[in-house]
């Protein structure tokens, strides 16, 4: 397994993939609290009227303002490209004719899917965190104050949301038999479980959309302990579920 | 000690029945000769061993040791040569190199061995990505990345069947010179290529194998008591008087001279001597032995 590990960063690397993540995380870090600092002076620089005085008047900018800012405009970049780059990654093998070569080498199919999942998670989980550095580092120089280990859950949450985006995106790569299917499939879950993140009855308060809802709610501090350690208990058994069944695809697929 | 043994194998996708009752014995070291049309099951034959599809029923044994579809060790006995290679594009033949080594476990004096494949199979150890590479190139390094880690049995399927002629000749040779020291299955439908690298062959059609043996067992048992015959008269003299004979079966004119098929009960010199006894002065008078083409024309047409 490391070593199929070894040869899928490279692919990663090689490929410019690993860059992309990295770089997303590190231009909304970086954009981020700046905006949430400067979001009033701008609006009241586009919406003044003839004597001066700001059409639009906001509340003084906060911390909470950059945590939100940072995530919102995070998350939906992220899980829109994460969608297409897994599903890519989970399908260029089968579909370029690759894996007749690599299976008939003694390459163990379980871990053979199992690498290319860990090595996309560990280059979100990498992205992530030094995005939250970054981010950290901006949101104290302007704010002069910032929570690390608040930084540190954001990062960590939505990681595994964006891991459940994975979980789905092998699932579809394995039951469809082309790229453009999977992606659409994966994106309707995407949309799907968003939508149901909106929704706070039964079963739907703890589905994986409802992860942003428990960031922004750790944010703000109005959330209960029980409900985001359910919504992440289901998002990890759901995403289990999908990967059991996807290898149990793989295991039985005739090149 | 056979090196692959296959025994009742079947292999069925949906209602089409591809592999029936399939029995197989590959000796060690041997050149086996794999040969059948288009869908006759061969490629599907070699994926089963590689695992890369279940079998429905049968056993396939490589060195005496059952192979089971989610066993992974017994491949580090096998190179396998597809019939169009594809490699990930971002290598070159160097890194893919490398991967197959260390896939393999098998990374010591690794600089040197990927150096020596690579002038093996005569591919220059360049920088180039792989996907600029020609499908003679590809095929080549398909043969390297097969032996580098020295495998037991080769297996390739088909791996001419793509090429120029140029390309088809390199393969070949390089077949040529593992012969002897290394067993291959060799599967194709390129039936010049069989008659000279190949030690034994199996004609598999339809799913089943319906013939087995050495060329040149098979070379005389598939002998048809041909003759060809060239005269110093024109080839229409010497055809009236090769009419008249009673030793003749079947009889017609071919290149320069007259081919014949003489008679079962005949013997092989009776027309030499009738001709002679006409005056017909014979050029030549030669067995015509069948080829590979033909004995797989005549055992697989319906």
């Amino acid at each position: 397994m490391i070593k199929l590990l070894k040869y899928d960063f490279i692919y990663l690397w090689k490929t410019y993939k690993f860059l992309i993540f990295p770089a997303i995380a590190v231009i909304f870090a970086f954009a981020s609290p700046l905006t949430a600092k400067y979001i009033n002076e701008l609006l009241a620089l586009l919406t003044s009227t003839a004597t001066g005085d700001p059409l639009i008047v906001l509340p003084e900018p906060t911390i909470q303002d950059s945590y939100a800012q940072y995530t919102s405009n995070l998350y939906e970049i992220f899980l829109i490209v994460g969608v297409f780059v897994s599903v890519s990654i989970f399908m260029s093998d089968k579909n370029k004719g690759l894996l007749p070569l690599i299976l008939s080498k003694p390459i163990n199919r379980t871990k053979y899917l199992l690498s290319k999942l860990s090595s996309l998670s560990v280059v979100i989980l990498v992205s992530l965190l030094v995005g939250g550095i970054i981010f950290t580092y901006s949101t104290w120089v302007l704010f002069d104050s910032v929570d690390v280990v608040l930084v540190l859950w954001i990062s960590l949450i939505f990681s595994l949301y964006v891991v459940f985006i994975f979980a789905a995106a092998m699932f579809f790569s394995q039951y469809t038999k082309n790229y453009a299917t999977a992606s659409i499939l994966t994106f309707i879950v995407y949309i799907v479980f968003s939508i149901f993140g909106g929704f706070e009855k039964g079963i739907l308060e703890y589905l994986p959309g409802r992860l942003t809802v428990r960031i922004t709610e750790l944010v703000f501090e109005i959330g209960e302990a029980s409900t985001l350690v359910w919504t992440i208990v289901i998002t990890i058994v759901i995403s289990v579920v999908l990967f059991y069944f996807s290898l149990r695809k793989f295991n039985k697929y005739d090149l | 000690m056979n090196a692959l043994t296959i025994n009742d194998l079947n292999k069925s996708f949906k209602d089409v029945h591809v592999i029936k009752d399939l029995n197989l014995d590959i000796k060690q070291g041997e050149v086996y000769g794999f040969i059948g049309k288009n869908g006759a099951g061969k490629t599907t034959t070699i994926n089963l061993i590689l695992s890369l599809i279940h079998k429905d029923n049968g056993k396939i044994q490589l060195f005496e040791e059952e192979v089971f579809f989610t066993e992974q060790n017994y491949k580090k006995k096998i190179g396998y040569v597809p019939d169009v290679p594809v490699f990930p594009s971002y290598m070159n033949a160097y890194d893919y190199l490398m991967f197959t080594l260390d896939i393999f476990n098998d990374i010591d004096n690794y600089d040197e061995r990927i150096k020596e494949m690579l002038e093996f199979v005569s591919l220059d150890n360049n920088k180039k990505r792989i996907s600029s590479y020609s499908r003679g190139m590809k095929q080549r390094l398909a043969i390297a990345q097969a032996l580098i880690h020295n495998p037991d049995i080769l297996i390739m399927d088909e791996p001419t069947s793509a090429l120029d002629p140029q390309g088809r000749k390199d393969v070949i040779d390089i077949l040529l010179k593992l012969k002897g020291n290394k067993t291959i299955f060799y599967s194709t439908h390129i039936l010049d290529d069989v008659e000279r690298v190949c030690d034994r062959i199996g004609i598999l059609h339809k799913g089943q194998l319906i013939l087995e043996d050495t060329i040149e067992n098979l070379k005389h048992e598939f002998y048809a008591r041909r003759v060809h015959i060239v005269s110093k008269s024109s080839p229409d003299i010497l055809l009236s008087k090769i009419e008249k004979s009673d030793t003749v079966k079947k009889f017609r004119r071919e290149n320069n001279g007259v081919t014949v098929q003489l008679n079962d009960d005949s013997r092989s010199n009776a027309l030499l001597e009738e001709l002679i006894n006409m005056e017909e002065e014979i050029v030549s008078y030669t067995q015509v032995v069948p080829t590979v083409e033909e004995i797989f024309l005549q055992k697989t047409n319906d």
